[in-house]
C-alpha cells in the first residue's frame, strides 16, 4: 500500500500455503501483545481467509483467542486490522482484475504469487483513498475500511 | 531462460547427482553437504565455455571423486526456454595417474534434435533447421561450443551460450572489493571484488538501471543518495553519497570505505535492479552474510518481486533463519550427504508443531 519494504515485517505462514488458521490465531495474540508493549508507533496487520466462514465468525474466532489468553480484543484507537479475505484471496485477486464474482465460489489459486502483481498494484490505488465499490466483495469494502482508518493513518503520522 | 535440471557425476561430492531447480530455489542442509559444489560446477562449465579454458585447468583431476577410481565424469544442464528444451552434455575422460583430461563428448540438443557435437575430437554443427552444417577436426582439450561465433543460421546455439554468459555466481567477500576502476566489466566475479568496474559497466550500457537502483538504494541503505565514478589518474574511483537529516549537501565515501555490510547491501541490490531484464541468472552462495538482520527481509521481498520477471532465475545458498523461515517452505531444498557419501537432495522436512523452519534446522530435525 505504498509502504517502503523496510518498514514493513512479515510473518508467512510455516505451512506456505494452505490451511494456517490455527497458526493466525496464535500469532495475532502474541503480536497484539507485543504491540502493546511497544513505544514506537507501530501497526498489526493480520490477514486470514474465511474460507467457508463468514467474515463475523473468523473475527469471532479471533476474539476468542484473545479472551482465552486473557488479553483485551482490538481497542477502536489500536493500529490493528482483521482483513478476512471472502472465500479467500483468490477472490479478491479475481475481483480486482475486472471479473464478476461472489464470496461462496473458491477460485483456483496463482501457480506463482508474483502473478497477483496486478491486482496488487489495482489495490493499492484504491486503497491510497477510502475505496468502496457497491460491486466489490463486501468482505474487502470492509478491509479496505479498516486499513484506511487504522493502518493508513500510521502513514501520515 | 531457466536451468531445470542439473546432473554431475564424478565431480567431489556429486556423484550420479541430480537436481531440478524453479525460478528460485534455495539450497540448505549442512556443511560439507555438497551445496557450493553444486555453484562451482556451474562457474567451471562457464569457464570452460565462454572463457575458453582448458578442461585439464577447469576440470582438474583432483576434482574428481575421491573415493571412486572412476576416470570418467558426465554433466548434463537442462534448459527450459521460449523456444524448447535445452540440454547440454558433456564427458570428460581423465587419465588420473597422468593427470591430464580430455573432452570425449561436448554435445547441445533443443527438444531432443542436436543442434551440436563435438565427439571423439570431430566437430559437427547444425544449423537452426536441424541441418547439418561443417564438419571438422577440434582439440579437445577445450569446449568446441566456445569458439562458435553467432550466426544468422545458429541463433538456437547462440540462445545457450548466451544464458551461460549471463550466469552470475557470487560468494561476496566485501573485504576485497575495492573502489578503483580501470576498466569497465561486463560480468561481476566469483567474490564481487570488480563491482566497481562492473557498476562501471552498467552505468554506461544500461544508464536506466542506474537510475531504478539509485532510487531502490535510496530507500533501501539509510542515508544513501547517489554514486559517481570520479577520475584518478588513469582509472576511476567509484564513491557513494549519503545524505542525513543534518546534512543535505551530500558527503561522498570511496566504495572501499563502507562497511562491509553496506558494500554487501550495495550489491545485492545491484544484482537485481542493476540487471533487470537484461536476462541475467544469479546464484549467490549465502548472500545475507555481513547483512544486519533487519535488512535481509526487505531484500528477499525485492528478490521475490523480480524473479521470474527481471531475473529469470535465482538460486541461493543460505544457512540464516531469516532466509530459511521466509523462503525455506516453499523454495528450499535439503543438500546432504554421509561423511565420505555422495551428495543428495532431499524435500524439506514436514514441520513440527509450532516450531520455526529454522529452529528445526537448529536441532537437526530435518528427516
Amino acid at each position: 500500500m505504498g509502504w517502503d519494504k523496510r518498514e514493513l515485517r512479515v510473518n508467512k505462514s510455516p505451512n506456505a500455503r494452505g490451511a494456517a488458521e490455527q497458526w493466525v490465531r496464535c500469532l495475532f495474540v502474541k503480536e497484539l501483545t507485543t504491540l502493546r508493549k511497544r513505544h514506537v508507533r507501530s501497526g498489526l496487520l493480520t490477514m486470514i481467509d474465511a474460507d467457508g466462514r463468514t467474515v463475523d465468525e473468523r473475527l469471532k474466532q479471533l476474539e476468542k483467542a484473545c479472551c482465552e489468553a486473557e488479553i483485551e480484543f482490538i481497542r477502536k484507537d489500536e493500529a490493528v486490522a482483521l482483513v478476512v479475505p471472502r472465500r479467500n484471496i483468490e477472490t479478491w485477486i479475481r475481483y480486482l482484475e475486472g471479473e464478476h464474482v461472489d464470496e461462496d465460489t473458491q477460485y483456483t489459486k496463482l501457480k506463482k504469487a508474483r502473478q497477483c502483481a496486478n491486482a496488487v498494484s489495482i489495490l493499492i490505488d484504491r486503497c491510497s483513498g477510502e475505496f468502496r465499490d457497491a460491486d466489490a466483495p463486501p468482505s474487502l469494502n470492509v478491509a479496505c475500511t479498516q486499513y484506511h482508518t487504522r493502518i493508513h493513518s500510521l502513514k501520515r503520522t | 531462460m531457466v536451468l531445470k535440471r542439473l546432473y554431475a557425476h564424478n565431480y567431489r561430492c556429486l556423484v550420479n547427482f541430480e537436481i531440478h531447480l524453479d525460478e528460485l530455489t534455495v539450497l540448505l542442509g549442512p556443511n560439507g553437504g555438497g551445496k557450493s559444489s553444486i555453484l562451482d560446477l556451474l562457474f567451471t562449465i562457464r569457464r570452460l565455455v565462454i572463457d575458453n579454458t582448458r578442461i585439464h585447468e577447469a576440470f582438474p583431476t583432483e576434482d574428481c571423486t575421491a573415493w571412486t577410481s572412476d576416470a570418467d565424469q558426465s554433466f548434463e544442464l537442462e534448459l527450459l526456454s521460449d523456444v524448447g528444451t535445452f540440454t547440454y552434455r558433456i564427458k570428460i575422460a581423465h587419465d588420473r595417474i597422468g593427470r591430464k583430461a580430455r573432452i570425449d563428448l561436448e554435445q547441445l540438443l533443443l527438444d531432443g534434435a542436436t543442434l551440436f557435437e563435438f565427439k571423439n575430437g570431430q566437430v559437427q554443427l547444425y544449423r537452426d533447421d536441424y541441418s547439418a552444417g561443417p564438419s571438422y577436426p577440434f582439440d579437445w582439450t577445450l569446449s568446441a561450443l566456445a569458439t562458435i561465433v553467432p550466426r544468422p543460421d545458429n541463433t538456437k546455439l547462440t540462445l545457450f551460450t548466451t544464458w551461460l554468459k549471463k550466469l552470475l555466481i557470487v560468494q561476496l567477500h566485501p573485504m576485497l572489493m575495492h573502489s578503483e576502476s580501470a576498466e569497465e566489466a561486463g560480468w561481476l566475479n566469483r567474490n564481487g571484488t570488480n563491482f566497481a568496474s562492473w557498476y562501471r559497466y552498467v552505468s554506461q550500457e544500461h544508464q536506466d538501471k542506474i537510475f531504478d537502483l539509485t532510487k531502490q538504494l535510496q530507500s533501501s541503505l539509510p542515508g544513501f543518495h547517489a554514486f559517481k565514478l570520479e577520475q584518478s589518474g588513469k582509472v576511476r574511483l567509484l564513491k557513494v553519497g549519503f545524505t542525513s537529516d543534518d546534512v543535505s549537501v551530500p558527503l561522498y565515501f570511496g566504495f572501499d570505505h563502507l562497511s562491509d555490510g553496506q558494500r554487501v547491501l550495495i550489491v545485492l541490490y545491484s544484482l537485481l535492479f542493476g540487471l533487470g531484464k537484461l536476462g541475467y541468472t544469479i546464484y549467490l552462495d549465502e548472500p545475507e552474510n555481513y547483512v544486519s538482520i533487519e535488512e535481509i527481509q526487505p531484500w528477499l521481498m525485492e528478490l521475490l518481486d523480480v524473479c521470474g520477471e527481471g531475473i529469470p532465475q535465482a538460486v541461493i545458498i543460505s544457512h540464516h533463519p531469516e532466509l530459511i523461515d521466509y523462503l525455506g517452505k516453499e523454495y528450499g531444498r535439503i543438500i546432504e550427504r554421509d561423511p565420505l557419501g555422495p551428495s543428495r537432495v532431499r524435500g524439506m522436512p514436514a514441520r513440527i508443531d509450532d516450531l520455526k523452519l529454522s529452529e528445526q534446522f537448529a536441532r537437526g530435525w530435518t528427516e
